[in-house]
């Protein structure tokens, strides 16, 4: 067998305390997340649970909540032309992820998802981005547990 | 940064690919009309500190907040 060096880390200080994560988890955010443009690096933690976590690898305090987009908006459609996608680069449909950050305030029942900055990841290349889809019907805070549920 | 003075019609070029036209002039507010290369994201600046507020709060929500709102999802 060819040898095949992975590289595991050891995160510190993560809101889930140590944390050993291998070099082909990571994900390469080339411009970070809007308001977090330093960080760069990223590991997806819980992929296919209802919540899941952007965590950051630069800095293992900071971990952003998010949720599979269809899991919540049924039909959510990212609307935009391929080309605002490139920072992807390669893109295999069957192999990305689109994630909503997720608002979690005291009263779970009150819980947003952002729909105008959905987090695209192409796990092809291990690309991600946020994306800004300034369409009117998508909110910034669109409550992920419907009324009557909560009521 | 650079001001420029426009009157309807008139267009700015932003490097080689990039036009900026003003459309329409209406007590305070302008029509501006953007031709651009597809690749290049243009955006009402206000949705970017929009965003970067709520990506700030989302890192402060607690695990135990996510757990109870796990439970209900």
């Amino acid at each position: 067998m060819a040898g095949q060096v992975v590289l595991f880390m050891l995160l510190t200080n993560t809101r889930f305390g140590d944390l050993e994560i291998s070099e082909d988890q990571i994900i390469h955010f080339a411009k970070g997340i809007i308001g977090f443009e330093n960080l760069e690096r990223f590991v997806l933690l819980n992929p296919t649970e209802k919540v899941s976590w952007l965590q950051s690898v630069d800095e293992p305090p900071l971990a952003f909540p998010v949720v599979q987009a269809p899991l919540v908006y049924p039909g959510y459609s990212l609307y935009v032309e391929d080309e605002l996608l490139s920072p992807l680069g390669e893109i295999d449909e069957s192999m990305m992820g689109i994630y909503l950050v997720l608002v979690v305030p005291r009263d779970p029942k009150a819980a947003t998802v952002n729909l105008k900055a959905p987090i695209v990841i192409s796990f092809k290349s291990r690309r991600g981005m946020q994306l800004l889809i300034d369409r009117p019907e998508y909110s910034v805070r669109y409550r992920v547990v419907p009324a009557e549920k909560g009521a | 940064m650079l001001v420029l003075a426009r009157r309807v019609d008139e267009s700015v070029m932003i490097g080689d690919d990039i036009e900026v036209k003003l459309l329409s002039i209406d007590v305070d507010t302008v029509r501006l009309g953007i031709k651009a290369p597809k690749h290049v994201v243009i955006l009402r600046k206000e949705l970017y500190s929009q965003v970067a507020e709520i990506n700030r709060s989302a890192v402060e929500t607690t695990n135990e907040d996510i757990a109870k709102l796990s439970e209900i999802l």
